[in-house]
């Protein structure tokens, strides 16, 4: 009986010690898991969204006696789901307490010297983790145990940690250890894969709990499956970090998988972004860090932490990178180190130093952030059909005092740009947030002849002052708009220039414009219409549409009612006018000779008149983006090139735009006002400006920019426009 | 234990017969249910080429993004051995009306299916965005890969693609949660279990007279695997080979010097015609291909086996128990192989 017992009591013990242990207890017991394992296991479909590890987790699954040992705590396979449901429910059940108090936000207070190590996007990327958790070590931020040593120290995981690669699961279970011994000090944000069962919408996580649970028949009612074990567990994380410095310090820095909508951005306390990998706005070969320039005056990062076999196989990426912001006597003062190595070769983490909220590099420790001189505002359009145009004005801007604020000795500035989808009445209110919020009432470069017209009265008031808008609306033009200054031409000017190229060029006499029925379009329309009188053209067909028409049924119908030899497309959206063109028919503009404004040359209109074999002349404010050699262009290809951003003539109107303000403060002085700088650029006459001749004409508030023509050869011209606005007869291919 | 003969010199014992039945007959239960929980699908996935950050790169520009999803409603036909499917769904896209016209995201079609039916779009505004729905009813004839027949797991690719597009300006996003199965739908004989999208574009390439020509279409592939319902067809071909066979089998224990020696070939060439005659219902069953499947290849080796039977017993007089055994022994080994290997 005491034999038995003995057993029995043997038995029992067994199964409380295996089944109630964690997993591994030392980060060189995790290190020598990993070691076992290949890194990057192929994958059983080429798929790179949704890949499938299929024949991977085979290998990893334990026989049919494993199972029933396992269940039992007798044994514990690699990959155990007994064992990560145990720690999960341990895990969430802890957590839950957490969750109603934080509804979703955490809130850390940091002294001065607070560390905080981030991971963005992870998928899966184990091994990645552990070396860096080795460096970790080595450094003394944690211990053996896996202890964060200082409490005013804190790992946080920016979500998306999961999917993607066969590793989850261990890599989840390194999570949960880590989450366990440093409950106040590790966070886990929820990204998009952890949000609304977005997870399972993936083969690399759902097919082997699917295949757990068909195995244990739960998947049809009864107990709670492993997947909605998650889901709770993926409930009870925060969705954004807030840190915030103690002392009383306003303004924070935000945390978070995505960037937020352009509403919760303006808002100007926020001092940083932190973000996961933003895959749409990197389009160019990452390190693991990027700065994602001032997502509405917000200086935002991104974090890619992923050198999966996916990310190396398709994106090129090998790097393990995480960031520590070190918070100094301020957010303002607190800097950023990347540490980031290559995983193929594994010879140390390397270290580049930023200021968080500048995104400018830092040589040492000791250097300071650069004393922030002054900022202005942007209203732009990211969105909608106009969305290419403004994307490129906002980069151009970025590069251009990106040049300033990276020479020694030059203070900061901060473009502030807002995206105002092109809608008048939201311009307004951004303005307003500008002036109000921000106290801001210089706009440089801002985009679109309806959003400025739509606050033009706060000009005329001489509330906000207005530098180089990317619009050539006549009807801001006028000697009386003191607040207002241009150096490109205006959109009569470049109609009649236009119009007047495809009639001495090619001779054409029947005309068609299409043009948008607003403020921006009404004008090229009506000078295209004068030029005809002038040449004697008679029976131009004249075809309006609205701004946010989607059907042009009537306008193709008119269209195609008379045979043309040239028509005009002035309007802003390029897909507007690719919906228009396939509507009507490829083979009814054979022969025809298209032309129209540089807002509506970006690389998907590009790329749809090279797919249907058709010409276009455009007219552009500025020359070309990509062989001019005027100095000025030169230098926006270099600075371009440091921001990985493509050349379009968008960008250099933007450039142009921000070099001009750049350098007449350099000139005149950093802290000098906006009134002393719109009498800088009024006092301009016959100033070489690297390359162009600046000479302000008082009658139309603008430089004596030239205007380019690109026809249908893709050869540049300039054309010269006179004081009075005429433009001259004359044209010549731009000097070289 | 007793045998058919007196003295047992050209006869299998009962004990080696029962043995191999019952043994061959658990091996082979065995195997189905095995083959039940790990259905193969041979079908692949319609090609589809993912748009990474670096084709999105090299396509130029910032395109417009489309979500497009599925409700899958009904198969009012669902005949895998005709490969003849006839489907009753919903499509729906969701776009910014200010980035592409609905009338060309109406452009779309099907890749290797006829629409019958399409009603006009429905649509709806949801924030600056539209959603545009179409009812309609596909038919898709694709012949499915039919290697497992009757231990067989399906894949039915829908694809779906806008010739009139292209990634430059236009791309498809979905994923799983996109393509929903209307949770009453019943296809009668077998189960949906498992569903995939994946959405990226098309390539063709092309030369003409000035060069080489590319063209790229947004696409999404809808994929859902099937799996038959119950065993069925399984249990109806392969019961009556087998009974037919462990018939066949029996002619062993009988003494070929005796009175059953008519009897024995009788029986043994009576197994041939059976199985023969089977075949037909089995033809009956089976998809119209070119190619051998799996209940081919085990229809031929109980064949061979009854037919090895029966010449083994038009020598039986000169063939003594114990190679008769051997011969047992090596068609059971046989039959449970090709079920092995088949499976």
């Amino acid at each position: 009986m005491i034999k038995k017992c003995m057993y029995v009591g043997l038995l029992v013990l067994t199964v409380f010690v295996l089944g109630g242990a964690p997993r591994f207890e030392t980060l060189t017991q995790w290190s020598a898991h990993a070691a076992k394992h290949i890194e990057a296991p192929p994958l059983d479909n080429g798929d790179w969204f949704d890949p499938d590890f299929s024949s991977f987790y085979a290998t990893l699954e334990p026989t049919l006696f494993g199972r029933i040992f396992a269940l039992w705590g007798l044994y514990d396979p690699d990959l155990n789901f007994y064992r990560i449901k145990r720690e999960l429910v341990e895990l969430t059940k802890k957590r839950a307490s957490l969750v109603q108090k934080t509804l979703g936000r955490k809130e850390l207070l940091l002294t001065k010297g607070a560390r905080v190590f981030i991971w963005g996007d992870l998928h899966g990327s184990y091994f990645s983790l552990i070396r860096a958790f080795q460096k970790l070590k080595n450094d003394g931020i944690i211990d053996e145990f896996l202890r964060v040593q200082k409490p005013c120290d804190y790992i946080v995981f920016l979500g998306d940690v999961i999917n993607r690669s066969p590793y989850t699961f261990f890599l989840l279970e390194f999570i949960f250890a880590l989450m366990e011994k440093n409950p106040k000090n590790v966070l886990y944000l929820r990204g998009h894969q952890e949000t609304d069962r977005y997870w399972e919408n993936f083969f690399a996580m759902r097919k082997p709990l699917e295949r757990f649970e068909r195995v244990l028949n739960k998947s049809r009612g009864g107990e709670i499956s492993l997947k909605e074990e998650f889901n709770t567990f993926f409930e009870t994380l925060p969705g954004e970090l807030i840190l915030k410095k103690d002392g009383g310090q306003r303004g924070y820095v935000l945390c978070k998988h995505e960037i937020p909508p352009m509403e919760a951005l303006i808002n100007s306390q926020i001092k940083a972004l932190i973000t996961g990998e933003q895959r749409n706005l990197v389009s160019w070969q990452t390190k693991g860090l990027d700065f994602l320039g001032f997502i509405g005056g917000v200086p935002s990062w991104g974090i890619l932490s992923c050198p999966n076999r996916l990310y190396g196989e398709f994106m090129n990426f090998y790097n393990d990178s995480f960031i520590c912001v070190l918070v100094g006597e301020t957010l303002e003062q607190s800097s950023l180190s990347f540490f980031y190595q290559d995983r193929r070769q594994k010879n140390g983490f390397k270290k580049e130093l930023f200021c968080l909220t500048q995104g400018l590099p830092l040589e040492d420790m000791h250097q300071e952030c650069k004393k922030e001189a002054l900022s202005f505002g942007t209203l732009v359009s990211f969105s909608g059909a106009v969305g290419s145009v403004g994307r490129g004005i906002c980069r151009g801007i970025t590069a251009a005092l990106s040049k300033n604020n990276q020479k020694k000795g030059f203070p900061f500035i901060r473009p502030i740009v807002f995206d105002d989808g092109y809608v008048p009445r939201r311009a307004v209110v951004l303005l307003d947030a500008l002036l109000n919020d921000y106290h801001l009432n210089v706009c440089v470069g801002s985009q679109g002849t309806p959003t400025l017209n739509a606050y033009l009265d706060k000009v005329k008031a001489g509330k906000v002052w207005v530098f180089f808008p990317a619009t050539g609306g006549q009807q801001f033009r006028l000697p009386e708009l003191t607040h207002l200054i241009h150096y490109r031409q205006s959109y009569p000017q470049e109609a009649r220039a236009l119009v007047n190229h495809i009639i001495t060029t090619y001779s054409s006499r029947l005309f068609a414009i299409l043009y948008q029925n607003d403020v921006f379009g009404i004008q090229l329309a009506n000078a295209a219409q004068e030029v005809f009188r002038e040449r004697g053209i008679k029976n131009a067909l004249v075809i309006p549409f609205a701004r946010e028409q989607t059907e042009l049924k009537e306008q193709i119908k008119k269209l195609k009612s008379m045979n043309v030899e040239a028509i005009g497309f002035f309007l802003t959206s390029t897909t507007m006018l690719r919906n228009f063109i396939t509507s009507v028919g490829i083979p009814f503009f054979l022969g025809s000779h298209l032309f129209g404004l540089s807002f509506l040359d970006d690389a998907a209109f590009r790329q749809f008149l090279k797919a249907h074999g058709l010409r276009f002349t455009f007219s552009y404010p500025v020359p070309d983006p990509v062989k001019s050699n005027l100095p000025l262009v030169e230098e926006f290809r270099i600075e371009m090139d440091k921001h990985h951003y493509p050349y379009d003539s968008n960008t250099l109107e933007g450039y142009i735009s921000g070099a001009l303000v750049r350098d007449a403060l350099e000139v005149i002085g950093f802290d000098a006002g906006p009134e002393k700088l719109m009498h800088y650029f009024e006092s301009l006459k016959n100033f070489s400006y690297k390359g162009f001749t600046l000479t302000f004409n008082p009658q139309t508030r603008s430089f004596e920019f030239p205007l380019f023509i690109r026809n249908e050869r893709n050869k540049w011209h300039s054309i010269s426009v006179d004081k009075t606005g005429t433009v001259a007869a004359q044209e010549g291919e731009v000097k070289k | 234990m007793k045998r058919f003969t007196k003295t047992g010199k050209y006869t299998v014992s009962p004990v080696v017969q029962i043995g191999g039945v019952v043994i061959t007959s658990f091996l082979i239960m065995f195997f189905f249910y095995q083959s039940m929980g790990d259905v193969p699908i041979r079908d692949a996935y319609a090609p589809v080429t993912i748009i990474t950050p670096q084709k999105l790169a090299e396509f130029g520009g910032s395109p417009a993004e489309v979500g497009v999803g599925m409700f899958l409603r009904d198969f009012p036909r669902f005949d895998p051995v005709r490969a003849d499917f006839v489907a009753d769904l919903t499509v729906w896209f969701l776009f910014d009306p200010r980035l592409i016209s609905i009338e060309r995201m109406g452009d779309f079609s099907f890749e290797r299916a006829a629409i019958l039916n399409r009603s006009s779009p429905y649509v709806r505004v949801v924030g600056n965005k539209v959603l545009v729905r179409y009812d309609m009813r596909v038919q898709q004839s694709v012949p499915f890969d039919y290697r497992d027949f009757p231990f067989d797991g399906h894949r039915l690719n829908l694809t779906l693609v806008n010739y009139f597009l292209s990634p430059s300006e236009v791309i498809f996003t979905s994923s799983r949660g996109d393509l929903v199965i209307n949770p009453d739908l019943n296809i009668l004989g077998w189960q949906c279990v498992e569903r995939r999208v994946a959405a990226g574009f098309g390539e063709e390439h092309f030369t003409i007279q000035t060069g080489k020509q590319d063209s790229f279409h947004p696409r999404v592939v809808f994929s859902f695997d099937f799996e038959r319902v119950g065993s069925r067809h399984i249990v109806s071909i392969f019961i009556p080979l087998l009974l037919i066979f462990f018939i066949a089998m029996l002619t062993f224990s009988f003494d070929p010097t005796g009175f059953a020696a008519s009897t024995i070939l009788s029986l043994s060439a009576t197994a041939i015609t059976a199985l023969i005659a089977y075949r037909f219902v089995i033809e009956n069953m089976s998809p119209q291909v070119g190619y051998f499947m799996a209940s081919d290849y085990i229809f031929l080796v109980f064949l061979i086996a009854c037919c090895i039977v029966f010449f083994v017993n038009v020598f039986g007089e000169f063939l003594s128990g114990f190679y008769k055994t051997i011969a047992t022994v090596f068609l059971h080994m046989l039959v449970i192989l090709t079920f092995f290997f088949a499976i």
